[in-house]
């Protein structure tokens, strides 16, 4: 009698096996004792297995139910960590107030410089006795070009450095921005050069009164 | 607001393992993670009390299953079943352990020196007072013999008839063809009947002597 190979008693004893090849099975067992003693003993087998069985530690000595309560009291710092960031960042990329923010901080600055840098070349001028009209606005209008040059230079630093953390929104936003600052600093940049012409007008007006009065008082000094 | 968090709550518990694993890789549910691990935890632990014939170490290795499930949830493919994954990685870290064991020469198949075997506490706690000194000497022979059998061949026994796997899946956790599983199922059949018969000379069918224990389901 030819015996099924011993590797197909195994889906046929776990009940694992197609209905055809099951019944297949079943008629060469009814006819073979050998076959009959081999299953029977595989499933004594196993049954004897079921002697061990082992029960799972008590869970509440189970640590890592611990980690999952630390894990979820982390998960919630993160997540109101995350909100609160999330919601400064809203505000930072709030269109109207970057532009409000960027353009006070550029404007106060620019007009402090401005002011500094003039009032510093005015009194340098006058302490040094070199006043002339032309000397006078030429040298404003190179500090002027200078000053104007670093604060180009600063602007579009502090500009770029904002438009790398941005996206695209922002970007475009941030050049609008950008676009209107330098149209303000083109008007800003000839009111003042307006304003030095008078300024220099008028301290050449002055020295040249000064001249004249220092003139008269040698003409009227004593001998 | 109690009553939306009891709902989430009681949604987490009604989805799918995958669904579960889903929600742990994309943002670490923690959660999530707990309900697998609810799920999961005494399972894997049975596997690893047989595959390593010790409790201590099975703990340990289960805590380290799925830490390392959680570590590697990145890697885990959602269109493959949960299942699958969690038991390549529970065997193959019980495989990992059996090395160092072997290594360290610290594996034994012997009984402790009180003639107790390695889970004392662990044998059948239901059985009558009377039968149990009956059911610890019968499940230090089970053990015995198991530990006895190659790895490749306690792993289809371990997982097929303690874990529940149909042979199929476990030739998916394994990464073998059906019949590879089907072999070596028959080699650890045969192997054990080897040993096991001539242990119950008087064996009486095991169901007798189930009806006359206060049985519980099985807990694993």
């Amino acid at each position: 009698m030819k015996h099924p190979n011993r590797d197909q008693w195994v889906p046929f004893i776990f009940g694992e096996i197609s209905p055809e090849h099951k019944l297949a099975l079943q008629h060469h067992l009814a006819e073979c004792a050998e076959c009959q003693a081999q299953v029977a003993t595989w499933r004594r087998t196993l049954k004897r297995l079921d002697g061990w069985k082992v029960t799972p530690p008590r869970r509440a000595a189970f640590p890592f139910g611990q980690a999952a309560r630390w894990a979820a009291a982390a998960a919630v710092i993160l997540g109101v960590g995350f909100l609160a960031g999330h919601s400064l960042t809203s505000r930072a990329n709030d269109p109207s107030r970057l532009e409000a923010a960027i353009r006070s901080s550029v404007k106060a600055e620019t007009q402090q410089q401005v002011q500094a840098a003039v009032s510093a070349e005015l009194q340098h001028q006058i302490a040094m006795g070199q006043l002339g009209s032309s000397n006078l606005l030429a040298s404003f209008e190179t500090r002027l070009a200078q000053l104007r040059k670093a604060e180009s230079a600063e602007l579009a630093r502090e500009l770029a450095s904002l438009l790398e953390q941005q996206d695209e929104h922002n970007r475009a936003v941030i050049q609008a921005v950008l676009s209107k600052l330098q149209d303000e600093h083109q008007k800003d940049y000839v009111a003042l050069r307006t304003d030095l012409e008078t300024v220099a007008l008028a301290a050449d007006q002055q020295l040249q009164d000064t001249q004249t009065q220092l003139a008269l008082l040698n003409l009227t000094k004593p001998e | 607001m109690f009553k939306k968090t009891l709902s989430n709550l009681s949604g987490l518990f009604s989805i799918s393992d995958e669904q579960a694993m889903w929600r742990v890789q994309m943002d670490g549910d923690p959660q999530a993670f707990g309900v697998l691990m609810e799920r999961w935890h005494d399972r894997i632990y049975g596997l690893c009390a047989r595959m390593l014939n010790n409790t201590h170490s099975a703990e340990d290795v289960t805590q380290e299953v799925f830490s390392r499930i959680f570590e590697k949830r990145k890697d885990y493919d959602p269109q493959r079943k949960f299942a699958t994954w969690l038991w390549r990685i529970a065997v193959n870290r019980c495989y990992d352990e059996l090395r160092k064991y072997q290594r360290r020469h610290e594996f034994s198949l012997e009984p402790d020196e009180d003639g107790q075997a390695f889970l004392p506490d662990q044998l059948i706690e239901t059985v009558a007072p009377d039968q149990q000194a009956v059911a610890h000497e019968e499940a230090g022979v089970i053990r015995t013999a198991l530990a006895q059998l190659p790895e490749i061949y306690r792993t289809v026994v371990i997982l097929r008839h303690y874990q529940g796997l149909k042979l199929r899946e476990i030739a998916e956790v394994l990464g073998v063809p059906e019949g590879t599983v089907n072999s070596r199922m028959a080699e650890a059949l045969s192997q054990l009947s080897r040993v096991l018969e001539p242990q119950f000379p008087n064996y009486t069918p095991q169901r007798n002597r189930a009806e006359k224990r206060t049985r519980e389901p099985l807990l694993i």
